[in-house]
């Protein structure tokens, strides 16, 4: 009777450490898998920009780089964001026109150049993201 | 009456705050050096700070990336998709709230593809540390590492001074442009 019942507690026993291990395996195997997810790329590494778009992207680049012959880290945050709404302007509206937006929408629907802008920045975000 | 038209203003200052876009681009290297570009070409693996817009040191999360070399993308704000999901509901929020974001600082590391110079980089000459700005994040993450540090921008430009001449390997820079759009490129 003792065997019977020291050999199902070791029975029980090893049943119990299987299944840790198994935990343990698949939450190792979930945490590789999240680290993995994390470093997801998320840009696209050929968008189909259109012309304008190529140009807003040119010009973006032009600007992140600090290439424009000025130094903007010598700007205040208000000159730095006049010069961005105003060199992306041309762009920001060519792309609103390819994308249906009329002049009577635009005056109707955003109220200034910085709407413009972002709402430029949407469209060509669905062209430069993965997922968007 | 007065507390009614202070809380109508409030709700009006809110409304009328706008997003950030914030487009984030690895241009290594799409311009020859001679055009103010540089030598190397990179892939990034970049841990973003990133808060919302307005927020302390204390709101900053982290988005991590593996940025190749010529490709940008855009955090447009709250609704965004990070992992699939939207990035405020990936701090946590129960909804896919469109709020504003702002970026404070980042670390990275990354993997040089140009042969044969410099691969893999040498730790030297690798953009290790912190990179912050001053205006959300200096007082708990002191910028350890860019040459040129204002509250709303940062560079860091990588030089090997053991040649000579000493070349410019790459520059990783911060900038916003007010309520425009923020960058952050690696080139």
């Amino acid at each position: 009777m003792r065997k019977i019942v020291l050999l199902s507690t070791a029975l029980f026993g090893a049943l119990i450490v299987i299944s840790c291990e198994d935990n343990e395996s698949s939450l190792q195997n979930e945490t590789l898998e999240r680290n993995n997810k994390s470093y997801t790329v998320q840009a696209n590494s050929s968008p189909e920009f259109s012309s304008a778009e190529k140009d807003f992207h040119n010009k973006i680049l032009a600007l992140s780089g600090n290439r424009m012959g000025e130094d903007f880290h010598n700007m205040t945050d208000q000159q730095r964001e006049d010069y961005a709404i105003n060199y992306l302007k041309e762009d920001s509206y060519r792309i609103l026109k390819e994308n249906g937006y009329t002049t009577e929408r635009l005056s109707k629907e955003l109220k200034s150049d910085l709407e413009v802008l972002h709402k430029a920045l949407y469209y060509y975000s669905l062209k430069t993201n993965l997922n968007p | 009456m007065r507390n009614l038209f202070y809380t109508l203003l409030l709700l009006l200052c809110t409304s009328m705050s706008f997003a950030v876009p914030i487009v984030v681009s690895n241009q290594s290297p799409t311009l020859p050096p001679m055009l103010g570009a540089y030598i190397t070409e990179y892939d990034v693996e970049a841990h973003l700070g990133i808060l919302k817009d307005g927020g302390t040191c204390e709101d900053t999360f982290m988005l991590s990336y593996f940025i190749t070399a010529g490709t940008s993308f855009v955090l447009l704000d709250g609704t965004s998709l990070y992992n699939g999901v939207c990035i405020s509901q990936y701090i946590g929020l129960p909804t896919c709230d469109p709020f504003p974001l702002d970026h404070n600082g980042q670390r990275m590391g990354v993997t040089v593809l140009s042969p044969p110079l410099y691969t893999p980089l040498p730790w030297y000459l690798s953009p290790n540390g912190f990179y912050a700005t001053t205006e959300n994040s200096i007082d708990c993450h002191p910028n350890g590492e860019a040459d040129i540090i204002t509250p709303t921008s940062y560079e860091k430009l990588l030089i090997d001074t053991t040649v000579n001449p000493p070349v410019e390997l790459l520059k990783i820079s911060y900038i916003r442009f007010g309520n425009a759009l923020a960058t952050i490129d690696y080139e």
